[in-house]
C-alpha cells in the first residue's frame, strides 16, 4: 500500500507558495487544541536552550576564575553546577522529545479522525472515482509523514532556531567584535544555501517524478505481466523498465551530487570561522582584551552553532514531503461531503414510517455531463404501505440503481421521490431515513469480527429485537453453526455464501426498518440454508413495505406487484399471471429465467 | 529466515561490481576521520603558546604556521568528504538499481499463480521501499559504521597519548553507553514491533471501513466506525508513545555521557592543569574530543537499525528472488520437435486439470481434436472449466505431461516461449499499456521494427476498427489528450494486438461480448475468410451462440465435463445442451432488440 499512484506526482508543483498558508490556516488549529503540550513544549525547548547557552559559559568562567588564577577549590563547586546543569539539560531534552512527540500523535490522530469521518459522509460517488488503496493512503501514511514532521522535524528544527539566535545573540552580547567574527561566514553561507538549496530542491522533486513514474510502470507491467508473457515480450518489457530504473537512479545521484558539493562547503566554512576565531581571539586575548576562558567559551559556542545549521538544510526534504502529504490531506478534508446530512450529530432522530412509496417523473444518470447516458428514464409509480414489490430486468435495466436512489446513495437531478407523502430530498438528515430502510445485498459484506459483532454492527440497542425473534430464527446463532462469538475472517472468507446471507438477514431485521430492500442472492445454497431464507423472509416481510430485486421463479410468483424495468424505463407494472399473458418483457424474461433455473439449477437473470 | 552470514553474503554479492567505489569511498572517510584528529591538536597548540606569551615566558611566534595547517586540513576534508559520499553512497544507488533488474527479471518468469497470491501493491514495495531499506544498509549504514569504527579507533589512541589520566577520566562514563545502547536497543525494538503491528491494523480497519462504506451508509453506522477507528489510533498514540519514551533517551544520555566527561575532567584534572603537569592548551584539546566522541555513539545505533530494517527488506526480496520459475521446458532436448504429418494439429487427450490447493478438478477427462486452418467454438456454462482450457493452452498454467499435444508432440515438452510464439491469444479481461495505440498493437507484431502504416490498418481493418481508426491518431499514448476508447473499442485493439502475431493459432476468450452484435458478426466473418488465406487455425470461447453457424466444430461443456462436440447445424437439431443454449440466446437477443 505504500506507494504513490502516479496522478500523485501533480499537487507538487503547486505546493510551493501555500505552504505558508498551509500551515498557519489548516495545521495551527490542531495544534492549538493541545495549547498547554506546546507551551509546555516550547518552554522546554527555551530551557535547552538556555541550557546550551550557559554551559560553554560556565566553562569558560571556570578557565578564567578556577583554572587561571591556580584557585583549586573552585573547581568543585563549578564541577557541580555544570553536572547539575547537564542533567537538567538532559532531562528537559528527553522531556521535550516526548512532548514533541505527543504533540505530534495527539494532532496526527485528530487529522486522521477528522479524515475518515470526511469519508464516512462523502457522496458515494467519490468512492466509484478514488480507489481505495488512494483513500487509504491519504488515512494512513500521509499523516505519518506528517507525523515524522512533528517527531523528527520540529522539536529539532525549533530547537536549532532558539539555539542558533540565541547563540548569536548571546555572542554579540559577550563580546560585539569577536560575535560579528564568528558569523562573518554566514552571508557567504546564505549564499551557498540558496544555491545548492534550489538544486537540491529541484533533484529532489525530479526523483521524486521519477520515482512515480517507477512505480507507474511497475504497477502497469505488474497487472500487465501475462500479456507480457504469452507475447513473450519480457525483452521489450524489461529494457522500458530499465530505463524508467536507470532515470530513477540517475536523478538520486544527482540529488546526491549536489548534497555532496553542499556538505563539505558547509563544513569548510563552520572550519573556517573557527580559524578567524581562533586568529582574531587569539589575538584579542594577547592583548589582553579578553580572558582566555572566553576564548574557550566562543568555541565550543561556534561548534553549538554550526552543527544546527546543517541539521536545519538536512531537515529541509522531510519538511517539504511533510508538507505535500498535508496539502493532499486537506485537499480530501475540503472536499463536498453528501447533501442533506449532519455529520456532527452522533445521534440521530428517530422516525416512524408507514412505508408508502412513490416515484414521480424520476430519470437518473451518474454523471451530469452531456454525453453521459440515462441510466432511468422518467420512473412514475406509487406503493401502498406494506406492499411486496418484486423488481425485475435485464442485466443493466437499472435495478440496483433503482433501491440505491431509494436508499438516499444519490441525488436526483429530476423527478421527486416520496415516502410517505414527503419528499426525500427534504429531509434534513439522509440518516433518518436510512435507518428506517434495511438493505440486504447480493453478495454482503462482512466485517471481520465476531457473528456477533457482524448482526449488531457495535450498537446494542438490536439486541432486545434479537432476543424477541422467533427460534427458528435465532437458533443457527445461539447453538449453531453461526454462534455469536464465532470469528469471521476478512470479507466473511470462512462463511459460505448462504451463511453469508442468513448474518446479512439477521443484521437488518434487528434494526427493525419499516421498508426492507432485497437484492437476492443467485449463488446457489444449500436446502438447510434455503429454507431458513425462506422462513425468515416470510417472518420478516410483515407489516414492512418490501422491495425484491427478483431472480427466482419462486419469488416472481410470490410478490404483489412486479415492477419490469427495461432500458431504464419502467415498460410493465403487475401481478405474475397479468404480466404473463401479456407476452412482452416480463414473459421474456420469465421464459428466460425457468431455462436457465432448469439448465443450472442457479438463478440467474 | 536468513542469517546474519547469508545476509552479509547477498550484500556482497550485489556490492562486488562496485568493489573499487565502496573500497575508495571508504578509504576517503578514513582519511577524513583521521585528519578530524588534528583540528584540536592545532587548537592544543594555539592556546599553550598563547598562555606562554600571556605569562610573557616567551614571545607569541607568529600563528600563520598554524592558519596554514588548519586550513589545509579543512580543504582536505572538504575533498574528501565529496569523495566517500559519491563514491560509497553511488555504489549503494548501482547496488538498488541492479537488485531492481533481478528483482523484474524474476517477476517476468513467474507463473500467474504467483500473481494471485500477491498484491500489485506488495510486489511494488518490494522494488522501491524494500529496495531502498536494503540500499541504505550498503550506503548510509556502511557509511556510518566504518565512520564510527574510525572515530573510535583514532580518537581514544590520541587522547591516551596525549594524557593517560586526562583519557580515562573523561572516557570513564562512556564505558557505559554501549551497556545502556543494548538494553534501550532492545525495548525499542519489542515496542517498534507494537506499533507496526498496530499500524496494519489501522490500515487493516480503513480499508475495510471503505470496502464495506455502502453498508455503512445503509445501517447509519458512521460513528459507530469513527469510534472504533478512534480507539485503535488512541491505541497506536499510545503505543507510539512507548516507544518514545525509550528512543527519546538515546539522544540525552550521549550527551549527559559526554558532560560526565567532561566535569570530570575539570574536577578531577583541573589540579593538574593548574599544578601545570597538564597544559591548558591539552585540556581545551580534551574537550573538542570530547563532542566528536558523541556522533560514533549515535552512529553505531543507527548501523544496526539500518542492517536491521535491510535484512528484513532483503529477505522479503530474497524469498521472491527464490520463487519457482514457470517450467521453460521439462525435458531439455525437446526443443524442436519435428512435426508429424498425419497427427492432427492440436488434440487434447484425457485431460484432467485440477487447481492447486483445490481438490476438485476443474475439468476432467477432456478428450477432442482440432484440424489445422479449422474453426473451433467452445460453449457452456458458467464455471464449466472453458477459461480454465484456454488458458492450459496458451501456457498460462503449467500444462500437465502427456495430456495436449500438438502436431503430434508433447505439449508441455515444449519450451514455454516456443509454445508462446504458436499462439496468438486475446484474453478476457481487456489490457492496454498506458503506450501509443500504435505500440500496444505492434507488442504483438514484429515488436521493435515497426512495418509500415498499410500493414497496421490493415490489422485494425482485420480487427473491425476501420471506421475508428481514421480519426485516431495512431501515436498518442493511451488516455492522452481524448484518445479515452470505448469498451468494445479497447476489445478490438487487443484482438488487433493478438493478429498482429500472425501465429499459426488464434484464441479468443471471450474477447469480443463487449463488442456489438454487428461488429462481432464482422470480426468473424473477416476471421473466417482468413481461414483460407493465411492458414491460421481459430478457437474461439463465446456466450453469443447465434454467430457461430459457419463454425467447423462446438465443443459444449458444463462443469467441467465435454458433453457435446459437432458441428454446430447438428448439434442444434439434437436435443441437449447446446439447442438450450442457443434457445436462452435467442430470448435474449429478442430482449436485447425490444
Amino acid at each position: 500500500m505504500n506507494w504513490q499512484d502516479p496522478d500523485d506526482s501533480g499537487p507538487e508543483n503547486r505546493l510551493r507558495l501555500k505552504v505558508f498558508e498551509l500551515f498557519t490556516k489548516r495545521l495551527w488549529p490542531y495544534i492549538t487544541k493541545y495549547r498547554k503540550l506546546f507551551i509546555v513544549s516550547l518552554s522546554l525547548v527555551f530551557f535547552t536552550t538556555g541550557a546550551s547557552l550557559s554551559i560553554p559559559w560556565l566553562l569558560g568562567k571556570a578557565v578564567d576564575l578556577a583554572l587561571l588564577p591556580k584557585k583549586a577549590a573552585l573547581l568543585l563547586p563549578f564541577g557541580f553546577i555544570l553536572l547539575t546543569l547537564d542533567a537538567l539539560n538532559a532531562l528537559a531534552t528527553y522531556f521535550q522529545n516526548l512532548s514533541f512527540t505527543k504533540l505530534g500523535q495527539e494532532v496526527i490522530h485528530d487529522l486522521r479522525q477528522d479524515l475518515l469521518k470526511q469519508y464516512q459522509f462523502y457522496p458515494l460517488h467519490e468512492f466509484n472515482q478514488n480507489p481505495i488503496g488512494r483513500l487509504v493512503t491519504r488515512l494512513v501514511n500521509d499523516t505519518s509523514s506528517l507525523q515524522d514532521l512533528f517527531t523528527s522535524g520540529l522539536a529539532v528544527t525549533l530547537g536549532n532556531i532558539c539555539v542558533v539566535a540565541g547563540i548569536i545573540v548571546w555572542l554579540m552580547v559577550l563580546h560585539p567584535s569577536l560575535g560579528l567574527i564568528c558569523v562573518s561566514v554566514f552571508p557567504i553561507m546564505a549564499f551557498f544555501s540558496r544555491f545548492f538549496g534550489r538544486r537540491i530542491r529541484e533533484t529532489a522533486r525530479d526523483s521524486r517524478q521519477a520515482l512515480s513514474q517507477l512505480n507507474a510502470t511497475l504497477a502497469e507491467n505488474i497487472s500487465g505481466m501475462s500479456l507480457i508473457q504469452i507475447f513473450n515480450r519480457q525483452k521489450t518489457f524489461h529494457d522500458l523498465f530499465d530505463r524508467t530504473s536507470k532515470d530513477y537512479t540517475r536523478t538520486q545521484i544527482k540529488t546526491l551530487e549536489s548534497f555532496a558539493y553542499f556538505q563539505p562547503t558547509i563544513t569548510f566554512l563552520s572550519s573556517l570561522s573557527m580559524l578567524l576565531l581562533i586568529w582574531y581571539g587569539g589575538f584579542l586575548s594577547l592583548k589582553n582584551s579578553i580572558s582566555l576562558g572566553m576564548l574557550v567559551s566562543f568555541m565550543a559556542y561556534l561548534h553549538s552553532l554550526y552543527s544546527p545549521i546543517r541539521d536545519i538544510t538536512e531537515k529541509y526534504n522531510l519538511f517539504l514531503t511533510a508538507m505535500t502529504s498535508c496539502e493532499r490531506i486537506f485537499e480530501f478534508l475540503d472536499r463536498p461531503l453528501e447533501k442533506q446530512i449532519r455529520p456532527q450529530e452522533t445521534q440521530i432522530e428517530k422516525l416512524s414510517l408507514q412505508g408508502s412509496i412513490e416515484f414521480q417523473n424520476v430519470s437518473f444518470r451518474y454523471s451530469q455531463e452531456k454525453e453521459s447516458l440515462w441510466v432511468l428514464v422518467n420512473l412514475n409509480f406509487c406503493i401502498e404501505a406494506g406492499e411486496k414489490i418484486g423488481i425485475v430486468g435485464y442485466t443493466g435495466a437499472g435495478k440496483t440503481t433503482l433501491v440505491h436512489l431509494l436508499m438516499q446513495f444519490y441525488d436526483l437531478e429530476q423527478g421527486e421521490i416520496l415516502i410517505d407523502g414527503k419528499n426525500i430530498s427534504e429531509t434534513s438528515d439522509k440518516r433518518m431515513l436510512r435507518q428506517k430502510i434495511g438493505y440486504i445485498q447480493q453478495e454482503p459484506f462482512l466485517f471481520s469480527g465476531t457473528v456477533e459483532e457482524n448482526i449488531f454492527l457495535w450498537d446494542e440497542k438490536g439486541r432486545e429485537i434479537f432476543q424477541a425473534l422467533p427460534d427458528f430464527a435465532r437458533a443457527p446463532f445461539e447453538s449453531g453453526p453461526l454462534f455469536l462469538k464465532k470469528e469471521i475472517f476478512e470479507k466473511g472468507a470462512n462463511l459460505s455464501s448462504g451463511e453469508r446471507q442468513m448474518i446479512a438477514f439477521i443484521r437488518t431485521l434487528v434494526q427493525n426498518p419499516s421498508i426492507l430492500i432485497l437484492d437476492e442472492a443467485t449463488a446457489h445454497m444449500d436446502s438447510l440454508t434455503e429454507k431458513w431464507i425462506e422462513r425468515i423472509s416470510k417472518e420478516a416481510f410483515q407489516n414492512r413495505t418490501v422491495f425484491i430485486i427478483a431472480h427466482r421463479l419462486a419469488t416472481l410468483k410470490s410478490v404483489s406487484r412486479i415492477l419490469v424495468l427495461h432500458h431504464g424505463e419502467l415498460v410493465e407494472m403487475g401481478t405474475h399471471s397479468t404480466l404473463l399473458s401479456k407476452k412482452g418483457i416480463y414473459a421474456k424474461l420469465y421464459q428466460l429465467q425457468s431455462r436457465k433455473e432448469a439448465l443450472e439449477g442457479t438463478p440467474r437473470i | 529466515m536468513i542469517t546474519f552470514s547469508q545476509t552479509l553474503k547477498t550484500l556482497y554479492h550485489y556490492a562486488k561490481p562496485y568493489k573499487r567505489e565502496f573500497a575508495f569511498g571508504i578509504l576517503t572517510l578514513f582519511i577524513v576521520d583521521f585528519l578530524q584528529i588534528l583540528p584540536p591538536l592545532v587548537l592544543k597548540e594555539f592556546i599553550d603558546r598563547a598562555s606562554l606569551a600571556l605569562k610573557g615566558e616567551k614571545h607569541f611566534s607568529p600563528f600563520l604556521w598554524l592558519g596554514v595547517a588548519y586550513i589545509t586540513i579543512a580543504i582536505g576534508q572538504s575533498i574528501c568528504r565529496y569523495f566517500w559520499r559519491m563514491f560509497l553512497m553511488r555504489g549503494s544507488f548501482k547496488v538498488a538499481e541492479k537488485i531492481r533488474d533481478d528483482y523484474f527479471s524474476k517477476l517476468q518468469k513467474l507463473p500467474p499463480s504467483f500473481y494471485n497470491r500477491n498484491t500489485i501493491g506488495d510486489l511494488m514495495s518490494l522494488a522501491t521501499n524494500d529496495t531502498e531499506a536494503v540500499r541504505f544498509a550498503l550506503g548510509p549504514g556502511l557509511l556510518v559504521l566504518a565512520d564510527a569504527t574510525f572515530f573510535l579507533m583514532s580518537i581514544p589512541p590520541t587522547l591516551f597519548i596525549l594524557s593517560y589520566k586526562l583519557a580515562f577520566l573523561s572516557l570513564a562514563p562512556m564505558l557505559m553507553v554501549p551497556f545502556i545502547i543494548t538494553r534501550i536497543e532492545k525495548l525499542i525494538h519489542e515496542r517498534f514491533e507494537k506499533v507496526q503491528n498496530q499500524f496494519s491494523k489501522l490500515c487493516a480497519f480503513s480499508q475495510e471501513n471503505l470496502e464495506g462504506i455502502r453498508i455503512i451508509k445503509a445501517f447509519t453506522r458512521e460513528w459507530t466506525q469513527l469510534n472504533r477507528f478512534s480507539k485503535i489510533g488512541k491505541e497506536f498514540v499510545r503505543l507510539n508513545l512507548k516507544l518514545a519514551r525509550a528512543q527519546a533517551a538515546f539522544d540525552p544520555l550521549f550527551t549527559l555521557a559526554v558532560s560526565l566527561g567532561l566535569v570530570s575532567l575539570l574536577i578531577f584534572a583541573g589540579k593538574d592543569v593548574i599544578m601545570g603537569s597538564i597544559s591548558l592548551g591539552t585540556f581545551a584539546a580534551f574537550t573538542r574530543y570530547l563532542d566528536q566522541l558523541v556522533w560514533p555513539m549515535t552512529a553505531f545505533g543507527l548501523s544496526v537499525t539500518y542492517y536491521q530494517r535491510g535484512k528484513t527488506s532483503l529477505e522479503r526480496i530474497c524469498q521472491v528472488l527464490q520463487e519457482k520459475e514457470e517450467n521453460k521446458t521439462s525435458e531439455g532436448n525437446a526443443f524442436s520437435i519435428p512435426s508429424q504429418i498425419n497427427a492432427p494439429f492440436l488434440e487434447v487427450r484425457h485431460l484432467t486439470f485440477t487447481y492447486l490447493g483445490s481438490s476438485r478438478p476443474v475439468l476432467q477427462n477432456i478428450n477432442f481434436q482440432i484440424q489445422k486452418g479449422s474453426r473451433t467454438a467452445i460453449v457452456g456454462t458458467i464455471g464449466s472449466g472453458k477459461s480454465t482450457l484456454i488458458r492450459l493452452l496458451a501456457g498460462l498454467h503449467e500444462t500437465p505431461p502427456h495430456m495436449i499435444f500438438w502436431e503430434g508432440s508433447d505439449f508441455s515438452k515444449l519450451p514455454l516461449e516456443e509454445r508462446r510464439k504458436k499462439i496468438a491469444f486475446v484474453p478476457q479481461d481487456v489490457f492496454l499499456f498506458r503506450e501509443t495505440l500504435r505500440w500496444n498493437i505492434l507488442m504483438g507484431g514484429p515488436f521493435p521494427e515497426m512495418k509500415g502504416d498499410v500493414w497496421l490498418f490493415e490489422l485494425l481493418k482485420r480487427s473491425g476498427l476501420d471506421k475508428e481508426a481514421g480519426r485516431w491518431n495512431l501515436d498518442l499514448k493511451m488516455g492522452e489528450r481524448g484518445l479515452t476508447l470505448s469498451g468494445g473499442e479497447r476489445a478490438r485493439v487487443t484482438l488487433a494486438r493478438a493478429l498482429a502475431v500472425d501465429a499459426p493459432l488464434l484464441i479468443l476468450d471471450d474477447a469480443l461480448s463487449s463488442v456489438d452484435s454487428h461488429t462481432e458478426s464482422e470480426i468473424l466473418h473477416h476471421l473466417s475468410h482468413e481461414k483460407l488465406s493465411r492458414n491460421q487455425t481459430l478457437i474461439l470461447i463465446t456466450h453469443r451462440l447465434s454467430k457461430l453457424w459457419d463454425f467447423d466444430q462446438i465443443l459444449v461443456f458444463k462443469e467441467g465435463v465435454l458433453i457435446q462436440t459437432g458441428m454446430p447445424l447438428n448439434l442444434a437439431k439434437t436435443p441437449g445442451l447446446y439447442r438450450e443454449l442457443l434457445e436462452l440466446q435467442r430470448i435474449e437477443d429478442e430482449l436485447a432488440r425490444s
